[in-house]
């Protein structure tokens, strides 16, 4: 008895985004390419402040921060992505994200050279992913799309940053 | 409390009353038998019978009171406690499981349980012949003194009860239904007559709905015990004025309860009559006589009489009564004892998560305080860090219970099985007081059942075969628990036929696990069996044999960053040894630093630590010899392939001396090691953070944790960590492997 309006709230949940056309990206760059992520994926943006490395870890994992307490593991997007490690410097930042693809929820930070902001994009501004040609593999681009003449890639972090994929590249590299 | 609540209460209640009818049926079942088992296990049956009385659940009632008749027959010695008997108890134990089980799950599947109850009944018949008990009521002085109040050879009237009811005006909102006690009681016997009295009854104006203004008089007619009776009321009683009077009670105390309740003499005398407790004649007598006491006190010794005549015409067995109250006051004793009260895991895994921040805190404050220099605040935070300790001790020890409950779980399973091969084994526990956190305790069991179950089905032999084999012709298996270098080691061995490798290597080949000119160590060999959709039995029993479990248990143990090892010996028996990490919340460890990178030893698994400048390697090898032992070491900057940072570097080459080469002994099991860091930081009181499902894969660290100053460090996991060195050996085809192995063997 006590279970089903707790189903209920979370079938609402599940409509609700369905119904909802515009849906809000935090834009970031790395690397002079701009990319963009599902606000709601996101949780917070914090200063670089050092990165514990954790050993024998493929390079596309950075190492481990402390994130108030909690030990979360940190990407770098920009080699998960086929491209060159990310550059630290002064500016470089984290964004730390939370996915919810199995039934635990997986906190995740990634390095970004710098975030730009929050906008509004409608599902009908955003194009798919092109065939070939953006150098990334297709099934982690959610869609293109375009603000004063700049492309943004909207990247699906579910896919890209899938915790059991990532977890299978971490076995195969310590193989 | 809503009913639910207090259903959910008579669920646990019924639970632990349950378990201890198992555990006293399987120490009979062993052959012990003493009165004292027989009530136990009979207390147990009724406590049941009467919390379910209740609630109203007449059939668990119904059928607990014939299991219940069996017991108290068992107890007064008129039947012999036998195997078949012992048989049937297990069985009705179970049935009165299932049916308390379908009280929470809103009566579903009645249907099956109402045919296992007929099944039951009809096999506890021969025990049951319930009237013919009669004749022999005088048999045991023991029972006779302790509870039994049944007639000698008196007539009806004896058996008469007097029930006087007078509960507290708060019953109705406390939930019970005095409606719902007299159905019990009816359960017991026959009621004569019920009086109702309804003097208490205000007018209107002042009524209220939920306040309880009847009281009753009730005449039962039982062979129920006094004892029985009392338990009825168990959950009013405390604050109910309530009187039994046995059917031989004296008319003095039929008076005295006319004189101690609130309602007029005359009339209560007229209620007593009614209810046939009293003849009218001896009313009469006694009031008179009560009246001639108060008034001519010359005349005395008359009254006396009539007293004596009473006493005489209504033997009393005093002791009885008296018997049967010290029972109950055992009985309450016994309950504090283990007095416990329910939490909610998820708020102490709360608590258990503060205390985590609070000892992090404490590190802080104790490195602050450091920096200070001011003794004062330094042996300030010394006394905080001693009163941290002891809470953090405290809050983990909420967490933990000891295994000995999951092993005894097994006396049962071993000997239903042990009857279902027709074979004959002996369960021994050892270590049944080692205490493991709740969370693996629960996830155990699975494993636990597979395991046994494999050793009964395919390691032990049938009572022929160890006849044959020249064996003690009962099998022993073994459930053990016991700690190990900062490790539980849960031991499950047998004295049965062992692994056949053969066989092993043969189904392997044949299911196309191993290619067939693979060679195999013994260990890699076992570890096959965990091979999903692998059984070497030749035929599928309904115990074991469909090759799933196995490659179940090894899944179920590694979740709990456990390991699991097998020996095995043809023809002697094996070993199922299942290592677990001590994973709680909180360690003690040894804080040590390689190439700038902090890491935690388990504290537990530390011998000593040693300064590797002051003993050579033993040529070629990274061995040293400490104290005439051979000790392999690694080292954590080679296996973990760390490269000092760019700071790190520079620092070092400016204190060339702050690097010592430290070695750490350890010890995994009956082998020890060394592990060579740069730097020793001490003790550390650590919070264990898991890595998290990407670091899985990552052999050798367990967890990650913070150190006082913010840093992360990494919890080493010591015999992982050897395996991995192990393993690194063979891949570099290095020289010092034969050392290491020479050393664990």
């Amino acid at each position: 008895m006590k279970i089903i309006p707790i189903n209920r709230n979370e079938h609402d949940n599940s409509e609700d985004t369905v119904v909802d056309k515009s849906s809000q990206f935090l834009t970031f760059t790395i690397a002079d390419e701009h990319f963009g992520m599902d606000l709601h994926q996101t949780r917070e943006i914090i200063e670089y402040a050092g990165i514990t490395q954790v050993p024998l870890m493929p390079k596309f994992i950075s190492g481990v921060i402390n994130l108030r307490g909690e030990v979360v593991p940190v990407i770098d997007l920009s080699i998960r992505l086929g491209r060159q490690p990310i550059t630290i410097h002064k500016r470089t930042c984290v964004i730390v994200i939370e996915l919810h693809t199995n039934e635990q929820p997986c906190v995740l930070g990634l390095l970004a050279d710098a975030v730009n902001e929050v906008i509004d994009i409608s599902a009908s501004d955003i194009e798919d992913a092109p065939a070939f040609g953006a150098k990334i593999r297709a099934e982690f681009i959610q869609g293109i799309a375009k603000k004063d003449d700049e492309f943004i890639v909207l990247l699906d972090a579910e896919k890209t940053l899938s915790p059991r994929e990532l977890a299978h590249l971490v076995e195969a590299e310590l193989q | 409390m809503s009913l639910d609540d207090v259903l959910q209460t008579f669920y646990v209640e019924a639970q632990e009353h349950l378990e201890s009818m198992e555990n006293v049926l399987l120490k009979m079942d062993e052959g012990e038998c003493d009165n004292e088992m027989l009530n136990d296990i009979f207390r147990s049956a009724h406590t049941i019978k009467g919390s379910a009385g209740i609630f109203g659940l007449d059939h668990i009632v119904s059928f607990t009171h014939i299991v219940e008749n069996v017991l108290d027959r068992a107890r007064d010695n008129k039947i012999k406690i036998d195997k078949d008997l012992i048989d049937v108890m297990f069985k009705c134990r179970d049935h009165m499981q299932s049916l308390v089980a379908v009280t929470l799950d809103e009566f579903n599947g009645q249907t099956d349980l109402q045919k296992i109850d007929g099944d039951l009944l009809a096999a506890l018949a021969p025990w049951a012949s319930e009237e013919s008990n009669q004749t022999l009521a005088k048999t045991s002085t023991v029972t006779a003194s302790k509870n039994d109040n049944k007639p000698t050879d008196e007539g009806d009237n004896n058996k008469l009860w007097h029930i006087s009811l007078r509960l507290s005006t708060d019953c109705l909102r406390n939930g019970m239904d005095p409606l719902s006690f007299i159905k019990f009681l009816s359960s017991l016997g026959e009621i004569k007559h019920i009086e109702t009295i309804i003097d208490a009854f205000p007018d209107s104006a002042h009524f209220d709905a939920e306040t309880l203004y009847l009281a009753y008089e009730i005449a039962l007619q039982s062979d129920a015990s006094l004892e029985e009776i009392e338990n009825t009321f168990m959950f009013v009683q405390d604050d109910s004025n309530i009187t039994i009077l046995p059917p031989s009670a004296k008319i003095e105390d039929y008076l005295a309860l006319i004189d101690k309740l609130p309602e007029e003499n005359q009339r209560l005398g007229d209620i007593l009559v009614n209810c046939g407790s009293l003849t009218k004649h001896s009313l009469e007598q006694a009031l008179i006589s009560q009246s001639k006491e108060s008034t001519a006190s010359g005349e005395q010794t008359e009254t006396h009489k009539l007293g004596e005549l009473l006493t005489e015409q209504h033997k009393v067995p005093e002791e009885v009564v008296s018997a049967a109250l010290t029972k109950q006051t055992q009985n309450k004793s016994k309950k504090s004892e283990g007095k416990q009260i329910r939490i909610d895991s998820n708020r102490l895994d709360h608590l258990i998560n503060l205390i985590g921040e609070l000892v992090i805190n404490q590190q802080r404050i104790d490195l602050l305080s450091k920096y200070t220099k001011n003794t004062a605040l330094i042996e300030a935070v010394d006394d905080f860090d001693n009163f941290t300790n002891q809470i953090r001790d405290a809050a983990l020890s909420l967490r933990m219970i000891p295994i000995g409950a999951t092993f005894q779980r097994f006396k049962r399973l071993v000997r239903d099985t042990a009857q279902a091969l027709g074979k004959d084994v002996e369960l021994i526990i050892d270590g049944a007081d080692t205490e493991l956190d709740r969370l693996m305790v629960e996830k155990l069991g699975d494993p636990l059942t597979h395991i046994v179950r494999n050793a009964m089905d395919h390691g032990l032999e049938s009572i022929e075969a160890r006849k044959a084999a020249g064996k003690n012709i009962k099998g022993q298996l073994k459930l053990a628990a016991y700690h190990e270098g900062g490790h539980i080691i849960i031991a499950i061995s047998d004295d049965g036929n062992g692994i056949d490798k053969v066989r092993v290597r043969e189904k392997a080949i044949e299911k196309g696990i191993i290619h067939p000119d693979a060679e195999l160590s013994d260990n890699e060999l076992f570890q096959l069996i965990f091979h999903p959709g692998f059984s070497t039995a030749t035929e599928v029993t309904n115990l074991s044999g469909r090759g799933v479990g196995m490659d179940v248990v090894k899944r179920n143990v590694e979740a709990l960053q456990g390991s699991i090892d097998i020996r095995s010996q043809t023809g002697v028996g094996s070993e199922f040894k299942i290592r677990l990490p001590l994973t709680l919340a909180i360690i003690d460890g040894f804080h040590v630093e390689a190439s700038g990178t902090h890491f935690i030893i388990p504290q537990a698994t530390i011998i000593e630590c040693i300064n590797l400048a002051n003993h050579q390697d033993i040529k070629g090898r990274h061995c040293i010899n400490l104290r005439g032992e051979m000790i392999p070491y690694l080292k954590m900057s080679e296996i973990f392939k760390l490269t000092p940072s760019h700071e790190q570097t520079l620092a070092n080459n400016k204190m060339p001396h702050s690097i010592k080469r430290e070695l750490v002994i350890v010890q995994f099991g009956n082998d020890v090691a060394g592990i060579a860091v740069d730097r020793l930081n001490g003790e550390i009181q650590t919070v264990v953070k898991p890595l998290g499902p990407l670091f899985k894969a990552l052999k050798g660290i367990g967890g990650s944790s913070l150190l006082g100053n913010g840093e992360i460090a990494f919890i080493l996991d010591v015999p992982q960590l050897i395996e991995l060195a192990i393993a690194n050996e063979i891949a570099n085809k290095a020289s010092y492997l034969e050392s290491i192995h020479s050393q664990e063997k």
